[in-house]
Formats: structure tokens, C-alpha cells, sequence
């Protein structure tokens, strides 16, 4: 019998070492470095030659840093910052200036505009200090066209040369390159009718729009041809202020802000995924190269760093010491803790 | 609180207790018309201007977004007939949002300076999201006692019909200054008025917008800009009473306004400038004229 048991488990054994088992690979983010860029001295300008860097926009600082933690711009903040990975537009809450900054810190262009500038893929905005105006700076010094508005501005977004705005007004305008409305709905069929948030699909060919109070509306529009193709999905929970939401991997998936997380829609077939947070929504990106997701949550009580696999697999899911902003570039994810900033970079085992 | 039933037959109480009066509607904003009006008089709470419901509020501290605002903190209470009432730049700490639905007596928050302010104060919009125009809120709001008179600074003309853009220096430089007794070639003229109205409620230097600007050529009103309400035409605000003035054919400097054109006939003429506030004062610039045929 004992023999034969033996037998059994070489069997066994030989078995697995000519078949093994195919286990999946396991995908971890492991924090590869942490700084605190208010113990680090300044750098002079003009070092920046690295490729690879993170814009950074924490509490008191913002900058440059390298992949490898090297901080390699640093400023104090005044009111805000627009910043990406070319230029940056540091700004005073009543300035009527916007001085223009490459990564090195050399000014580019200062143009008389008084407003806040934004920053969104590769395009330059500004939106009025009413919040109720918006233009665009084209080759980063002139104005290419303005809008202005008898509302709030509510939702905004830029994707494929088009541009999305959002009115308390229930008002979405879908602008062309020149800024003249090649779209403009009016968002209705609610007790009170007003858009609360708005995000064009990343080939542009489809603008999400969060609409109405009793109820709020989620309606996705088809911004091409004559009569626009329009899916409304009702949302449980109502906000008041502006709410985030973005298409993500390659328009398959949508990503909506909720009270106690986020849902994530798959327009492919309807159906709707929750993730819960315990802290408020507070951004979210997508992980280049992979079908990853990551948002970050929080507030003075809690925080956490959540990367899903969509629709809805939770890769990761760690607590924070305070509310974060984040940002993410190849596999590397940047996190803003305060004023200290950290990466966790991907790992397969 | 004082209340008023409006010619609209709406009632609307003021915003603050304390009415310190600092911006009117449509003063320059360096590259927008001011859309609403300014209220100072220190830290005191804010209440909405008839019952409502918060329709949107905008918290420094908590809202996350792409989108920047120089107002602050603020919310916006929809009210009946499709009036909605903006109060921005709120203390920190302060909004109340916790309720929906607010009446009159309901605080809204305290008057702060966040976003790009100078100082604290409330700034008030109006708009009526029907007709989609933003409201002057002084057309709306009780009657604020006052006894200054705007005044006229400067009145200057410029042959021709000239709707030149902000900043440019072009217009004074073919600007002309008319006294009485001048002669000038009859025809089309665009009048240029260096015009504001101080304020009562501060004592250090406070220029706001008037209410009403009017031009009289013999005792006809040849031109009329009321300051009543600001709607879209195009992706530009315009007056609303004045087709076309937009805030950069308006302004040619921090009070200096084009108020458009008038025709000239060939003769003796009597020239006349009323600039009016809110509360009726008026102050007026007579130039007599001799026009000739060009």
C-alpha cells in the first residue's frame, strides 16, 4: 500500500515537471522611490533634458521629476497651475498676465489674458474668472477664437480636435477647431434641467453628458451626422456640482464619478459596474499601453489608490495617508501625497 | 430685509443685510462685461434673494475638476418663473449646502474673498435661463437710496461709424473733443463718453457703470443705451436692448464707452448727454454745433 502510494506521488511529481500548470502571471505596483519636494533645493532651470518626467502639481509645489526621482523643476505655487509635460502656465488668483513656460522654465510667450488657463491634450485654454467664457491660445501666444456665455460653465473637455462645454443652462456645445458649434444640444426632460458635467469620446465621435435633477441623466450622444443618435441611462445618485466622467479603453468604457465611488459602464453591452470608495472621487487615468485603469479617492478621513482591470477587477487597492492627485505615464504611476510624491511602478511575477 | 414687488411682479429681497454697494452690472472687466453687481460691507451672512432650490454650488476645497473659477466659492438657487441667483466668493468653511431647498431667511454662506477677488465681498448674478440672459440684479433688487450723480468726464467723437476693438489707440488719436460754438461736418458720428458713477457707500474711490446712457440731438433722443441685461449672439454677450454692443466694440478703456452713432443734419445743433443711475439721478453735457454739409 505504501509502495503504491509512493508510486502515486512520483507520478505525480514527473507529471508536473513535463505538464507544470499554467498559473497567470500576477500584475503588482511595488513603490519604486518617494520624495519630498519641499525638502529638495530648487533646481536652476534649463536641466531638463530626460524625456521621461512627470509634471507634478501638489499643495505648495509644482515641477518637473524624472522616472528615476530626480526632482528636476521645482516652484512654489501661487493660486494654480496649468501644467503637462511640454510648458506651464503659473498663475495669481486676479492676474490679468498668463506668462507661458516651457519645462526649462523659459518663458515662451506672456499673453494679456485675464483667466485661468487649461491645459488638455496639447491645447491651450483659457476660461474667464467668471466661469463663464472660454477661448483657446493657438501656437501658444494668440487668441484663436473666444466664446462667451449667459451661464456657468459646468462641463469640459477636449478630445480630436473638437471641444465639449457644458452649461448650468442645460446647454452642451460641441465646438469645432475654429471654435464655431458644429453641435449644440439642449439637455432636457428633467424637473430641473442643467448639465452637470460633459466628456467627448477620444476619437470624438461621441459626447457623454451628465444632465438634470429629478432625475440625472446619463446621455450619450453621437456628435456625427445630421440627427444625433442619443442613449440615456439614469443615475441613482444626483449631484449638484460638476461631475467627472471619461471614456477609457478606446471608447469601450465609460467612467462616471458617484458619491460613494464610481461606476464604470460598458457601452458594448449596458452594463454597469460599481466600485466603491469610503473617501469621495477625486480623479482618475488610464495606465498607457495597458487596460488599466487607476482613480484615486479622498478626504481629511480617508484615501486610497484603486487600479482596476475594467470593467471591474481590482488589481490593486491601497490606503493612503492623505487625499492624493495622481498621475500616470507608461507603466509608471506618480502620486502627489502633500507635498511628497512617490511612484509605484508595475511588476509581473 | 426689504422687500419689493418688482415691475415684473417678482419679490426679491437683498442678498446682505449690510448694502455696501462697491461694482454695478457691465463695468469693465478687462476682457468681459461685470455680469452681476458687488457687495461689500465685511463679513455677514449671504441669503438667497427668494425661496429656491441649490441647483449647483462649486466648494474650493472639495470640488475636483478641470475647470478653474475665479469665483470662489458659489452656489446658484433656482427660483421660480426660471430666475436663477448666483453667490460667489464665499468664505471658506461657510457654504451650506446641506439643504436643497432655502428660503429667504435660510443662510447661504458668508461673504469671503475666495477666488480672484481683491477684497471681501459678494458677488451677485442674475439670469433668467428662459430667455437666456444674464439680468442686471439692480433692475430686480429694492431701490438703494443715493444722491450722487454719475459723471461725464470726457466726451469725444469720431467722424464716421467706428466700432474699433478694446486697447486700440486708433479712435483717440482721430478722436475730437467738441465745444460749443464748433462747427463740424454734418453726417454719421460715433460718440465716445468717458462716463461712471461713485459710489455712495465707500469713501475712497469707487467708479461703477451708470444705468443709462442717452444722447439728444435737438431735443429727440437720437441714441439710447440702457444697461438692463446682457444675452448671446454669436458666442459674444451684447446688450440686449442694444443689438451689437458687445464688450469689445463697448469699452475703449476702464470707462471709456462707445455708445454708437448718431446722424448729424446740416445746421445749428443742439447736442445733449444724459448719463442716469439707478436711483434716477441724471447729469447731462450740452454742446451747441454748427454742421456743415461735408
Amino acid at each position: 500500500m505504501k509502495l503504491s502510494i509512493a508510486a502515486l506521488l512520483l507520478i505525480f511529481v514527473i507529471y508536473l515537471l513535463f505538464f507544470p500548470a499554467q498559473t497567470r502571471p500576477e500584475l503588482t505596483f511595488q513603490p519604486a522611490w518617494a520624495v519630498d519636494v519641499a525638502g529638495v533645493p530648487a533646481s536652476a532651470a534649463g536641466q531638463i533634458e530626460h524625456a521621461s518626467v512627470f509634471p507634478f502639481d501638489l499643495d505648495s509645489f509644482f515641477g518637473y521629476i524624472s522616472y528615476e526621482g530626480e526632482v528636476l523643476l521645482r516652484e512654489e505655487k501661487l493660486y494654480g497651475v496649468a501644467i503637462d509635460e511640454k510648458r506651464y502656465i503659473s498663475y495669481s488668483s486676479v492676474s490679468g498676465n498668463l506668462i507661458i513656460q516651457d519645462r526649462t522654465g523659459r518663458v515662451t510667450a506672456n499673453v494679456e489674458a485675464p483667466g485661468y488657463p487649461v491645459l488638455l491634450n496639447d491645447r491651450l485654454f483659457i476660461v474667464s474668472t467668471n466661469r463663464a467664457g472660454v477661448s483657446e491660445l493657438v501656437a501658444g501666444e494668440r487668441f484663436g477664437w473666444e466664446r462667451e456665455y449667459t451661464s456657468v460653465i459646468t462641463g469640459f473637455d477636449a478630445k480630436g480636435g473638437l471641444t465639449a462645454v457644458g452649461l448650468l443652462d442645460s446647454r452642451v456645445q460641441i465646438l469645432d477647431g475654429s471654435g464655431a458649434v458644429s453641435l449644440e444640444l439642449d439637455m432636457k426632460g428633467s424637473r430641473i434641467n442643467a448639465v452637470y458635467g460633459c466628456a467627448l469620446s477620444e476619437d470624438g465621435s461621441r459626447v457623454a453628458v451628465v444632465h438634470g435633477i429629478d432625475p440625472q441623466y446619463l446621455s450619450i450622444v453621437e456628435v456625427a451626422g445630421e440627427s444625433p443618435e442619443i442613449s440615456d441611462y439614469s443615475l441613482e445618485t444626483e449631484f449638484r456640482t460638476s461631475r467627472y466622467l471619461r471614456f477609457f479603453g478606446a471608447d469601450r468604457f465609460l467612467l462616471i464619478e458617484r458619491a460613494d465611488g464610481m461606476k464604470i459602464l460598458d457601452l458594448s453591452d449596458g452594463t454597469e459596474y460599481l466600485i466603491e470608495s469610503a473617501a469621495p472621487f477625486l480623479d482618475a487615468g488610464n495606465i498607457q499601453n495597458e487596460n488599466l485603469i487607476w482613480a484615486v479617492f479622498g478626504n481629511a478621513r480617508a484615501a486610497e489608490l484603486i487600479i482596476i482591470e475594467p470593467p471591474q477587477k481590482v488589481l490593486f487597492r491601497s490606503g493612503l495617508t492623505s487625499a492624493p492627485s495622481a498621475i500616470s505615464k507608461n507603466e509608471h504611476i506618480m502620486l502627489g501625497l502633500g507635498d511628497t510624491l512617490c511612484t509605484l511602478k508595475k511588476e509581473i511575477h | 430685509m426689504f422687500w419689493l414687488i418688482t415691475a415684473n411682479g417678482f419679490a426679491f429681497q437683498w442678498p446682505v443685510e449690510n448694502k455696501v454697494l462697491t461694482a454695478t452690472f457691465c463695468e469693465n472687466r478687462r476682457n468681459h462685461f461685470h455680469g452681476g453687481i458687488d457687495l461689500g460691507g465685511g463679513e455677514q451672512e449671504i441669503h438667497p434673494i427668494e425661496d429656491g432650490e441649490i441647483i449647483f454650488y462649486y466648494d474650493t476645497r472639495q470640488s475636483a475638476g478641470a475647470i478653474p473659477t475665479g469665483l470662489g466659492n458659489f452656489v446658484v438657487v433656482e427660483h421660480p418663473r426660471g430666475i436663477r441667483s448666483t453667490y460667489a466668493h464665499i468664505k471658506d468653511d461657510t457654504l451650506r449646502v446641506d439643504n436643497y431647498l432655502v428660503e429667504k431667511k435660510d443662510m447661504l454662506g458668508i461673504i469671503g474673498e475666495t477666488g480672484a477677488s481683491m477684497g471681501k465681498h459678494l458677488h451677485f448674478e442674475v439670469a433668467d435661463k428662459e430667455l437666456r440672459q444674464i439680468v442686471n440684479p439692480l433692475r430686480l433688487l429694492p431701490e438703494l437710496a443715493d444722491k450722487s450723480s454719475p459723471t461725464i468726464n470726457e466726451l469725444l467723437l469720431i467722424e464716421g461709424d467706428y466700432t474699433g476693438q478694446l486697447t486700440s489707440s486708433i479712435p483717440l488719436l482721430k478722436s475730437y473733443s467738441p465745444k460749443s460754438g464748433d462747427s463740424i461736418s454734418a453726417g454719421t458720428w460715433t460718440i465716445l463718453l468717458e462716463v461712471y458713477d461713485l459710489s455712495e457707500y465707500v469713501s475712497y474711490f469707487c467708479p461703477m457703470s451708470p444705468y443709462r446712457l442717452q444722447v439728444y440731438l435737438n431735443g429727440q433722443m437720437a441714441r439710447s443705451l440702457v444697461y438692463d441685461g446682457l444675452g448671446e449672439k454669436d458666442g459674444r454677450l451684447e446688450f440686449i436692448q442694444a443689438q451689437d454692443v458687445s464688450f469689445s466694440t463697448f469699452y475703449l478703456d476702464d470707462w471709456l464707452v462707445n455708445v454708437g452713432q448718431i446722424t448729424i443734419p446740416e445746421g445749428a445743433v443742439m447736442m445733449e448727454l444724459v448719463a442716469s443711475d439707478y436711483a434716477g439721478n441724471e447729469t447731462s453735457r450740452m454742446v451747441s454745433l454748427v454742421a456743415t454739409r461735408p
